[in-house]
């Protein structure tokens, strides 16, 4: 797995932040601080994914580093391949708004050759690669058809090729694969794990599918209201979580004499069918959390069944993230 | 300049491209003029009993309506794309894919001028051949009209780019430019030369009314403004503008950065 901190950087941010004010001067106390001081390092050749609740400020801080939003505080800065800092932004490429980031009424190769141009690419340059890239996502067939008649699968596809023209060394990308059935998705994926393994490119891609984050992705990063509150490589996830994650199996009426002791800790209980056992799940915040539980659980000295380490699922680790982080927010409050 | 002249192929292909997979929507816009113009020239020959002044002041009335045909172009089309390209998503694409977007809008400006010239070509014809009068444009004075039209019309694309600007901050604007079309067909019809002193300089300093006067010395009188007696008279079309198009600039830029503050330029 990628990701360790000796790569150099693709590019940071610093201390970015993003309010958006309402046109009208007298609407300003509504408005939204989508994003709220984010620093993160990029390494370069990585797959980087960010992950967040709706309105958590994803699609703002992937335009802020494609240049289509201004941020209101901090910057972000890019790296060339030595390491040394860009004084403009690099080609980039970008998927923002699927399928809708293409002329419907042009064909996909139509739409190739109109980017391409934009790109400053020649007429050869884009010949080959339109080529290339048609094979890539399987759209060869598809080439000359009017792009509104495509698939909406296919169309993404189209988009995702459009973003690749000119071999950017950074792809951004919005929701990939919403909306996609499996083989698409699979496809994508695919191609993108090859484009960084293979070129070193560096992709963000922001989604809601945690399977997909963590099949791809070499470094998660959870946003929450603004915040990056969480990251980190997957495995380096999981292991933080798997400390924090005990389950334990044991008759319900033992739990029932336990179950106010133990009011203190953050825990999810869920009963058996028959009624008779209860598996408890405990997220702890931090080491010493399980000394402290298993201190009091010994002192109470139940008739066990089990008692366990979960390994969460990036799912279990986002949910625990983002609600645990609500919940501070709350008490702040 | 090479890199200009392949954006404006690749910007000509595509507006080709686009327009004949509708040309319905061609067809009917010319046809829509060509109706326009006969309705104001029966109604006009109602009023007007006598032929000879009707003849005399049929070149003029003809050209004022062609370059009003102009207008409502370079007026309204760039913000029209900006509009439905926002609406469709395609915009944020092209401005991460090419980021000076005011040269890009001027190279579509160029491309539109010249698929407007086209269509004024197939109007100009019609309306001559309905109306029997032929306008005097020939090998003589063809490039004098051409620099006269592109000049004047350059300035009326500032305005343009002032409502490119604002769609990319408001969206939905085509209203307005519905309005200013109105605005600018009195200017395009205004007899200034009639009216003299400072009055005639202040109008001649409103857009489209300079240069639809000297097209009309050209075309009408069969005279010339390009033989050094009046050169103020070009010096000051060219200045015209060059002042527009600078104000139109700056607006759009400004816009440009309003709208990458607000992040408007695509759905939200
Ligand atoms: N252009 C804008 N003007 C005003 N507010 C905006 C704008 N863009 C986003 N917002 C607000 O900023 C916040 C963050 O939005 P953003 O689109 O970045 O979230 P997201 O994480 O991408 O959400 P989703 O998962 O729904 O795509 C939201 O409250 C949104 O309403
Ligand atoms: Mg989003």
């Amino acid at each position: 797995m990628a990701g360790t901190t000796d790569q150099q950087d693709a590019f940071r941010l610093e201390g970015l932040a993003k309010t958006f004010y309402p046109i009208l001067p007298w609407h300003r106390h509504r408005a939204v601080e989508a994003v709220r001081g984010i620093d993160l390092k990029v390494p370069r050749g990585c797959i980087f994914s960010l992950l967040g609740p709706n309105g958590a400020g994803k699609t703002t801080t992937i335009k802020i580093i494609a240049g289509l939003i201004l941020p209101t505080r901090g910057r972000v800065v890019f790296y060339d391949r030595d390491g040394s800092e860009l004084r403009s932004r690099p080609r980039l490429g970008a998927v923002l708004e699927g399928s809708r980031n293409l002329y419907w009424r042009l064909s996909p190769l139509e739409n190739l050759y109109y980017f391409g141009e934009l790109k400053g690419l020649s007429l050869t340059q884009i010949r080959r690669e339109a080529d290339e890239l048609l094979e890539m996502f399987d759209l060869t067939k598809k080439a000359r058809a009017s792009t509104q008649t495509l698939s909406r699968g296919m169309q993404q596809k189209v988009a995702v090729a459009v973003a690749l023209l000119g071999k950017p060394e950074i792809l951004l990308l919005d929701e990939p694969t919403l909306g996609l059935d499996v083989e698409s998705s699979r496809l994508i994926q695919k191609r993108l794990r090859e484009l960084v393994e293979r070129d070193g490119r560096t992709i963000i891609l922001t989604t809601h599918m945690m399977e997909l984050a963590a099949r791809v992705a070499d470094r998660i990063g959870i946003l929450s209201e603004g915040e990056l509150i969480a990251e980190d490589s997957l495995p380096n996830l999981v292991a933080f979580f798997r400390q924090q994650n005990y389950e334990l199996q044991l008759p319900r009426s033992e739990w029932e004499r336990l179950r106010n002791d133990v009011s203190a800790f953050r825990f999810t209980e869920e009963r058996s069918s028959d009624d008779e056992e209860v598996r408890i799940t405990f997220h702890l915040d931090s080491r010493e959390g399980f000394y402290k539980l298993s201190e009091l659980l010994l002192s109470r000295r139940p008739q066990f069944i089990t008692i366990s380490q979960v390994t969460p699922s990036l799912e279990d680790i986002f949910l625990q993230i983002t609600q645990h982080y609500a919940g501070r927010k709350g008490d702040e409050a | 300049m090479i890199r200009a002249l392949k954006l404006f192929r690749a910007e000509l292909v595509r507006s080709v491209l686009l327009a004949l997979r509708y040309p319905i929507e061609l067809f009917i816009g010319l046809f829509i003029m060509y109706i326009l113009f006969m309705g104001l020239f029966l109604g006009a020959r109602s009023l007007v009993r006598d032929p000879q002044v009707l003849s005399a002041s049929l070149d003029g009335f003809i050209i004022s309506y062609v370059m009003w045909f102009f207008v409502i172009s370079a007026l309204g089309r760039l913000a029209h794309h900006i509009e439905s390209e926002a609406q469709m998503g395609v915009l944020e694409q092209i401005f991460l894919t090419y980021p000076r977007v005011l040269a890009l809008m001027m190279i579509r400006s160029a491309v539109d001028f010249i698929t407007s010239l086209l269509m004024v070509v197939v109007l100009l014809v019609c309306i001559m051949a309905s109306t029997g009068k032929w306008l005097a444009i020939g090998t003589g004075n063809i490039l004098q009209i051409l620099f006269l039209l592109i000049v004047t019309v350059a300035g009326i694309y500032g305005f343009g780019l002032i409502f490119a600007g604002l769609a990319l901050v408001f969206k939905r604007i085509g209203q307005v430019g519905t309005i200013m079309q109105f605005a600018f067909f009195f200017l395009a019809y205004f007899p200034a030369e009639q009216i003299s002193g400072w009055l005639k300089v202040a109008f001649y300093s409103l857009p489209l009314t300079l240069g639809v006067s000297l097209i009309k010395t050209v075309v009408v009188e069969q005279s010339t403004v390009f033989d050094g007696t009046r050169p103020w008279l070009l010096l000051g079309l060219v200045i015209n503008s060059a002042v527009y198009l600078l104000i139109g600039s700056a607006v759009f830029l400004i816009c440009e950065r309003k709208s990458r503050i607000d992040g408007r330029l695509g759905q939200y």
